[in-house]
């Protein structure tokens, strides 16, 4: 019995169409194979791979057996959640350059300052054509309200709200805390403070990733016109073009500050040699990096279906 | 039939072409196929691999399913199945008698 149902419970990684189709007679094989053997790691690891290899699939991230319309929300949603990723990575590169331009020595090239303004420009430019994306799935979103699924994701909707909440009254502390701290102890003289500063940098992340999971978790129970799919589709694409400026502007950036003012990165006295592989900007880039890597996989989904026409299904 | 498809159904362990292969003989259930296949091509198909290979079958129109028997579903190979089982066994035929014919040459003609 107990197998039964770990055995029914390892379906869950295929997507809800591939059930509504084969859940009952792979049960019935599972079970079958399961007399001849037992309930092993590699067993669950096949149906988990298998599972989810269908869920990438069915869903247009990989391949292209799915409709074009569904490929193209696919990948605009992937673009969605690869900004997310960015809007981290961006956190965090305009915490290490804060105040930056005062460590530069005076005659240094004026690329650095231009290379981060490019960066930051890259960054709302995304950031609004995110806002457009949002404005163009309105009228869907007021077609899913009015469907009554928005009890599907109320509970989503909540958990959102919490962790909002929570930021805002851990960003409002963590002000009056900090005004009553001096700058050494504010940059790390302080270990209450810093272990605070962690608990709520992980709380924008998962606040972030929160909004987002529920923003895709809408989406893709919309059903989007062609016009506002191309929309996306076109937004998606500008987006993923801005993810790769940002990335080429923080590099350049990132060069030129290891040139000029290296001490700079690695929070020591100015005038130190010192290496410009600061972690906290190794690990800001690659933050980066990663999203716009997804998001130019997204936006590849997206302009295959306006390639030539398809006639197959893998 | 894509081009990676039909590359796929080239390589005779293929799951696809395996399936194939174990249909040719009459339908059969998913776990009357991992046992058939087991037996004539010595590989055992994990179940993700297997009902894979059967829902991509089904996509391609080369397999369809039957009335369930006992809450298993068997298989039967389609006309267009049986079609592109035909032309890739001939290729393979006609590759394997290419090689054979090299080797003999190869060996001047002795074994």
């Amino acid at each position: 019995m107990k197998q039964r149902d770990d055995v029914r419970r390892l379906l869950r990684w295929y997507p809800p169409s591939w059930r509504a189709r084969y859940e009952d007679e792979f049960l019935v094989f599972l079970q079958d194979r399961l007399e001849d053997s037992t309930l092993t790691l590699r067993f669950r690891m096949s149906v988990a791979v298998a599972g989810l290899r269908e869920r990438c699939y069915g869903s247009g991230l990989v391949g292209a057996r799915s409709a074009p319309s569904t490929q193209r929300r696919t990948g605009s949603l992937t673009v969605l959640v690869a900004w997310s990723i960015m809007m981290v990575g961006g956190a965090s590169l305009v915490k290490t350059a804060e105040h930056f331009s005062a460590a530069l020595p005076a005659q240094s090239p004026s690329i650095t300052q231009f290379a981060y303004s490019a960066t930051a420009v890259a960054g709302m430019v995304g950031t609004l054509l995110v806002i457009v994306g949002a404005f163009v799935a309105l009228p869907g979103f007021v077609r899913f309200l009015r469907a009554q699924k928005w009890s599907e994701v109320r509970r989503m909707f909540v958990t959102s709200l919490v962790a909002s909440a929570a930021l805002v009254v851990s960003t409002l502390g963590l002000s009056l805390w900090a005004h009553h701290l001096t700058t050494a102890q504010r940059n790390g003289a302080d270990g209450a403070y810093s272990g605070v500063i962690v608990a709520f940098v992980l709380l924008v992340v998962v606040t972030i990733g929160l909004w987002t999971s529920m923003s895709v978790a809408v989406a893709s129970r919309i059903d989007f016109s062609p016009r506002e799919l191309r929309w996306a589709s076109g937004l998606a694409i500008a987006v993923s073009l801005s993810s790769i400026l940002v990335v080429v502007g923080a590099t350049v950036w990132w060069i030129e500050m290891g040139v000029h003012a290296p001490w700079f990165l690695q929070g020591t006295a100015p005038g130190i040699a010192t290496s410009a592989w600061s972690a906290h900007l190794v690990a800001t880039m690659f933050v980066l990096v990663l999203g716009t890597l997804s998001a130019l996989w997204g936006a590849s989904r997206v302009a295959l279906t306006y390639g030539p026409k398809r006639i197959d299904t893998q | 039939m894509n081009k990676k498809t039909s590359q796929a159904l080239r390589r005779p362990n293929d799951p696809l072409m395996l399936l194939l292969t174990s249909l040719a003989s009459g339908p059969k259930h998913g776990y009357a196929l991992s046992k058939d296949v087991e037996d004539f091509a010595g590989v055992t198909l994990s179940p993700g691999t297997l009902y894979g290979a059967i829902t991509r079958l089904e996509e391609l129109g080369l397999i369809a399913p039957l009335e369930e028997v006992d809450r298993r579903r068997p298989y039967r190979l389609t006309t267009n199945g049986a079609q592109v089982l035909r032309e890739v066994t001939s290729e393979m035929r006609r590759l394997a008698d290419v090689g054979a014919a090299r080797l003999r040459l190869a060996t001047g003609g002795a074994r």
